[in-house]
């Protein structure tokens, strides 16, 4: 029964590369630096990124220095370990 | 107090709906309706609002049906914005937000059949 | 009658559901929350892009969909008086449902006011449990303004109708006829 918990995955991905999939076609990458119940994401160094979805060809948008908050409420999806190489 | 319990029983209320005179009157349920328990180590299809498909195998779930996929795809859509059955990407070891989900299916048992429309 | 024990109530038939993408899923209804998060059995999906002359149709044997993303529901054209008849049943296999009660339940239907029924029912349920029938009888004299009561303040705790029952029974009786959960 050792069940593996979606938010005890996000807390072992903290201060590592995370890859986060926002509803729309926009994607961050960066350092993991914190986040909520509500996954409200806080990330270090984050690349801003616009995914097609009939490409899947992603195109940068621009680089934030720092910490950046992003809202929990239009996350899809977080990938542990950043971008994938194939992307 | 048994009586009560009884409605809470799936079995129990699924073996009442087969019986027509003995049917009871339900209220809905509070409780989980969906053991993702079954579905641990086996490929699903979850669809997310926004209208990404992604497929992978359950490793992990809690109660707000956030979930932990691995070998997760993700399907593309074709130019009508349909999703598309073999343009993918691959995403891996991933978590979707149980807030953003839409639907979760099997994808062992599952089939794609053609029928013919009438016009 | 309340759509969420309408469809509670339909478990086991086959339902039509479309979501707000257009998307239609057809299946049997195995259960029902109180978000309208639904599963189906043995189910067909069909995607909206329908203008060719083939249909592509997706089976699996279970699916679980979103209350918050469902555009409708069709039920079976029977439902209304199917789920009547079950809580007609359910009084009639109820020992201590007595006539007074049975009478008043009748007269809410005809009215086309589903709750007093919905509510008594449960009273009987619980009634059994030990119940005495001062107050039952206490529950239908105050059927009308509890349920006013009720609605103005919106929220069926727990289960729902049990809910109710729980506010009525407190209210009225004090610790006299305290529900469980």
């Amino acid at each position: 029964m050792a069940e593996i918990l979606p938010l005890e995955v996000i807390d072992k991905t903290i201060n590592q590369p995370v890859w986060i999939i926002l509803q729309s076609e926009r994607e961050f990458t960066g350092t993991l630096v914190g986040f909520d119940d509500f996954v409200n994401v806080i990330i270090q160094d984050a690349t801003e990124w616009t995914t097609s979805q009939t490409t899947g060809i992603s195109e940068k948008v621009m680089e934030h220095h720092g910490r950046l908050l992003l809202s929990g409420n239009n996350i899809n999806m977080l990938v542990p370990g950043g971008r994938r190489s194939g992307n | 107090m048994s009586e009560r319990s009884s409605e809470h029983n799936p079995q129990r209320a699924h073996s009442q709906q087969q019986n027509n005179q003995r049917k009871k009157f339900e209220s809905p349920k509070r409780e989980a309706i969906l053991d993702l328990a079954k579905y641990k180590d086996t490929k699903v299809r979850v669809k997310l609002m926004g209208g990404r498909l992604v497929v992978g195998v359950i490793k992990g779930y809690d109660q707000l049906m956030n979930l932990v996929l691995d070998e997760a795809i993700e399907h593309l859509k074709n130019a009508n914005d349909e999703i598309s059955k073999d343009k993918t990407r691959e995403l891996g070891f991933t978590v979707i937000r149980g807030t953003i989900l839409v639907s979760i299916s099997p994808v062992e048992g599952s089939e794609v059949i053609y029928v013919q429309t009438s016009e | 009658m309340l759509p969420l024990y309408l469809l509670t109530n339909a478990k086991g038939q086959h339902v039509r559901i479309e979501l707000k993408s257009g998307e239609i899923i057809e299946g049997e209804l195995t259960n029902v929350d109180n978000w309208m998060n639904v599963t189906l059995a043995d189910v067909s999906e069909y995607s909206n892009g329908d203008n060719s002359a083939q249909t592509e149709v997706l089976k699996s044997s279970e699916i679980y969909l979103k209350g918050v993303y469902i555009k409708y529901i069709k039920l079976q054209d029977d439902i209304i008086s199917t789920v009547k008849q079950q809580i007609n049943n359910n009084q009639h296999n109820n020992k201590g449902g007595n006539y007074n009660n049975r009478k008043y339940n009748n007269r809410n239907y005809n009215n086309g006011q589903g709750s007093g029924g919905r509510r008594s029912n449960h009273n009987n349920s619980y009634g059994n449990n030990g119940n005495r029938d001062m107050n039952r009888r206490h529950n239908n004299n105050n059927n009308r303004r509890s349920y006013n009561y009720n609605n103005e303040h919106g929220k069926p705790s727990n289960d729902g109708t049990g809910g109710y029952v729980q506010h009525h029974a407190v209210f009225n009786n004090d610790n006299n006829n305290k529900v469980e959960f």
